[in-house]
């Protein structure tokens, strides 16, 4: 538990640097506005009344996101197996090594069913 | 070093094994196939079953186990033993038989191939699993393994609403039922500290008296999500729909081997896993077995023969009233001092049912060859038009009824209407016998309209058919044929000799498909000598419910 | 968790269960916004606090492994695909009146009921039971790993050909009749 220590330190200074720039801005920085600082940085997308595709999200960002998920769970496996892998030997390296094949082939056929292009 | 990790006895496991990897070589192999090919991929998924099927011939013995803790009473997580055999040979068989039927289907629905094979592999193989694990994790695991790709089956159909909706309160309503299923896992795991079947009936045996309601609460909170799957009472509703969505040979798939998923999962937790607290689980199982028969028949006799999909629909309640009789020697067995004595009926019942069930859905595939319509009225005087097939249905129908000549479903009904009088339940027998009479009503029916005269209602003919002869010139789909010109083939029999007639039917009607369907005649063909040689040597089953299978 | 507050010393001996109580309640509170709230994308906001919550319940039970599950993929992936499903669907970004059932009444006895009985059930259970959170450490990632591996090793494979078939499931119905399926239709229907 002593590990998550500096985890919690690091998140409450995160905290402290967000919500204190937040309020400093807003207590101490000069409110002069004018039509540049209402429009998008730099080189952002001019915003639109209605947004593309009304607001709706193409079915790609559905498959990828679920791509994503089953590969999760198999790297989460990966991390205790990593962690006693020199318990196991031969029989866990074999063992891993017939999920990651059967999650492999997830990969292989979403791509090639034309899942991870993107046009 | 070797003695800490699990020796793996590859020869017992084959069965799910074979299973798990001809699905997997069916979905890598369609990634790379030209579509011309793809037809090749049912027979490899054909041939595949058969070979797992064919696995299970060296483990007869039935005294195989493995993956065997190493540590502490050696408990294994996957035991062959003559239980588990029996309800793989069911499984496997089961998806055999819808492999066949489903040649046709995936052709002429133009479902994805490689994906269907797969998903009702990976299916069959969570089913194979179920009945040889003997702990908790693996159950729910093969449990879900049966069940995920079998609502993804059922949405195959694109473009269909129907088949979505369908799809979509199956997978809800299932997932919920797992979802309580694994708490009361955690709840039995708590209270035990055990997974393994054999511990936690240990652990049950002398629980904390203050652990006393919460392990209580998990054994009935466990029994939910395979009673879900058996479709028993209060978990039916997703059936019908679900039925009726899905392709035909899903339906099939879903009334034989996912039954048998979740009555083998219920065996399981019952009778081997929660034995010390048979006085919960028992009345609960004969309150279930009580309310699933007559829910299920009440609803089977209220079908309108004449409405689409109306025999899709009886059979999908009178698989409801089925599960009933399936659950009566678990309940029993929550009554009987050898409570593993009573399980053989079940499945042996279970044996009788996936085959004359998978008969009659092949039948109706059959019939919808023709009159895509799935209603009842479609089976009017079948007999005038392909007296193999009505021959074949009358015979199923009649099994599911128990009634000769459909010995073998007479039997199998005797030795689950045994259990219940053997082990005091007579309420539960009297229960039986009012729904095996109230079954017998829309099976006789249905028996009845096969055989009727093809032109309008004559005297004869039982008042149901009377009523529903009025409606059938309406009942065919725009595009099929006219009703049944006396003696015109609809579809080739197993002699194949109408071959020739089904093929000039296909030529002036363009929206049936030319293409003769052999799968599905070698299906028929294959339950029909299946029933014939069970009702023959119905000792072949019935041996199972005599003697523990464990 | 104990070394932790002899470490830091501003904690008191039982300074493990505040901190337990008070993320308990603040995850508590999270997920009844998350059910009640009217807006849908506030709502799966929302269920990322209650997820999170847990994770740190998990992690003061030193159940470590758990804890990261939930962070990585309940955290991580599953909200979202969620905030994903919610903006394919036409499911208005502000609020929503269709948000609200008829139901709510039922739904709110079903909860409470099953919350009653769980809470009595397990709370009258657990009652006088302690967890000795120093000296068995049953949570770490190595002691995770090696009963996984040696002794769950077949739900563990099943659990692959579970994983596959949920993507190929998903995809399929998903998808819709895409540009590979229509070459091969026409000589499937020959």
């Amino acid at each position: 538990m002593n590990a998550y220590a500096p985890i919690l330190v690091l998140g409450g200074l995160a905290a402290v640097f967000a919500i204190g720039s937040v309020v400093a801005a807003a207590l101490i920085g000069p409110s002069r506005y004018n039509r540049a600082k209402v429009e998008a940085y730099e080189c952002g997308i001019e915003p639109t009344p209605q947004a593309v595709g009304g607001g709706r999200f193409p079915i790609k960002y559905y498959l990828t996101a679920m791509l994503f998920i089953i590969f999760d769970i198999e790297i989460i496996f990966l991390y205790p197996w990593a962690v006693s892998f020199d318990a196991m030997g031969l029989f866990g390296l074999v063992e891993m090594l017939l999920f990651a094949l059967t999650v492999a082939v997830a990969y292989a056929y979403v791509w090639r069913r034309g899942g991870l292009e993107w046009d | 070093m070797t003695s800490l990790v699990q020796s793996v006895d590859w020869v017992a496991v084959a069965p799910v094994l074979v299973t798990a990897l001809t699905g997997l070589a069916v979905l890598v192999t369609d990634l790379f196939l030209a579509p011309r090919h793809k037809p090749l991929l049912g027979w490899v998924t054909i041939a595949g079953l058969a070979l797992a099927a064919l696995c299970l011939i060296p483990l007869t013995d039935g005294d195989r186990a493995t993956f065997c803790l190493t540590t502490g009473d050696r408990q294994c997580s996957y035991v062959a033993d003559h239980f588990a055999l029996a309800v793989q040979l069911l499984v496997v068989g089961g998806a055999l038989l819808t492999a066949l039927l489903s040649v046709t289907t995936v052709r002429r629905e133009a479902l994805p191939a490689g994906e269907y094979w797969f998903l009702l592999l990976s299916s069959a193989a969570g089913a194979a699993l179920l009945p040889a694990s003997r702990d908790l994790a693996t159950l729910i695991v093969a449990l879900e393994v049966a069940s995920l790709p079998a609502f993804a089956l059922v949405g195959l159909r694109r473009g269909d609403r129907g088949s979505a909706e369908a799809a979509l309160k199956f997978f809800l309503s299932s997932v919920v039922a797992t979802a309580v299923s694994l708490l009361g896992v955690s709840f039995v795991y708590a209270a035990t500290g055990s997974l393994h079947l054999d511990t936690v009936a240990g652990g049950l045996d002398d629980v904390d008296p203050r652990l006393n309601a919460l392990a209580a609460l998990g054994v009935v909170l466990t029994l939910v999500g395979f009673a879900f799957k058996l479709a028993a009472v209060p978990f039916h509703f997703w059936v019908p729909d679900s039925y009726v969505g899905a392709p035909l040979p899903v339906a099939a798939y879903l009334s034989v081997v996912g039954k048998s998923a979740g009555f083998s999962g219920l065996a399981l937790v019952t009778v081997v896993a929660f034995r010390p607290y048979a006085d919960t689980w028992g009345p609960a199982l004969a309150v279930l077995a009580a309310l699933t028969m007559t829910t299920g028949n009440v609803a089977a006799l209220r079908q309108r023969p004449d409405q689409p999909a109306s025999a899709v629909r009886l059979l999908a309640w009178s698989s409801v009233g089925q599960a009933g009789y399936l659950l009566v020697p678990l309940a029993a067995a929550g009554y009987h001092d050898d409570p593993e004595e009573m399980v053989g009926a079940t499945v042996a019942y279970a044996l009788m049912y996936a085959v004359v069930n998978l008969g009659a859905f092949a039948v109706v595939a059959l019939v919808a060859e023709n009159r895509p319509g799935h209603r009842l009225t479609d089976h009017r005087a079948l007999f005038s038009r392909n007296p193999l097939a009505a021959l074949t249905m009358g015979f199923f129908l009649l099994c599911l009824a128990g009634l000769p000549p459909g010995v073998i479903g007479l039997f199998a009904k005797v030795a689950v209407f045994r259990t219940a009088v053997d082990s005091g339940l007579g309420w539960l027998a009297v229960v039986m016998a009012v729904n095996v009479t109230i079954a017998l009503y829309y099976y006789l029916k249905w028996t009845a309209l096969l055989f009727a005269t093809p032109t309008t209602a004559t005297p004869t003919t039982t008042p149901a058919a009377r009523a529903t002869a009025t409606t059938a010139p309406a009942a065919p789909t725009p595009g099929t044929a006219t009703p049944g010109a006396p003696g015109q083939a609809t579809a080739p029999t197993a002699t194949g000799s109408t071959v020739a007639g089904s093929t000039a039917t296909a030529a002036r009607e363009p929206s049936v498909p030319a293409s003769v369907p052999h799968p599905l005649t070698a299906a028929i063909a294959l339950a029909a000598a299946l029933g014939v040689a069970l009702s023959g040597a119905p000792q072949l089953i019935l041996r199972l419910a005599s003697g523990t299978l464990f | 968790m104990i070394l932790t507050a002899e470490a830091n010393g501003f904690l008191s001996p039982n300074g493990v269960e505040i901190v337990f109580l008070l993320v308990g309640v603040v995850t508590l509170g999270a997920a009844v916004i998350t059910v009640t709230t009217r807006q849908l994308v506030h709502a799966a906001l929302w269920l990322v606090v209650a997820l999170g919550g847990l994770a740190v319940e998990y992690l003061l039970l030193t159940a470590e492994f758990i804890a990261w599950v939930q962070v990585l993929i309940y955290v991580g992936s599953v909200v979202v695909l969620l905030l994903f499903g919610l903006m394919l669907t036409r499911a208005p970004i502000g609020r929503s009146p269709d948000a609200d059932s008829e139901n709510r009444w039922v739904a709110l006895a079903v909860a409470l009921a099953a919350a009653a009985t769980l809470v009595t059930v397990v709370a009258d259970a657990f009652r006088s039971t302690w967890i000795d959170l120093d000296r068995s450490v049953q949570g770490s990632p190595e002691v995770t790993g090696e009963s996984l591996f040696r002794h769950w090793v077949l739900p563990f494979e099943a659990l692959s050909v579970l994983l596959l078939a949920a993507l190929v499931g998903a995809i399929t119905l998903s998808r819709r009749r895409g540009a590979d399926d229509a070459p091969a239709s026409p000589k499937q229907e020959r």
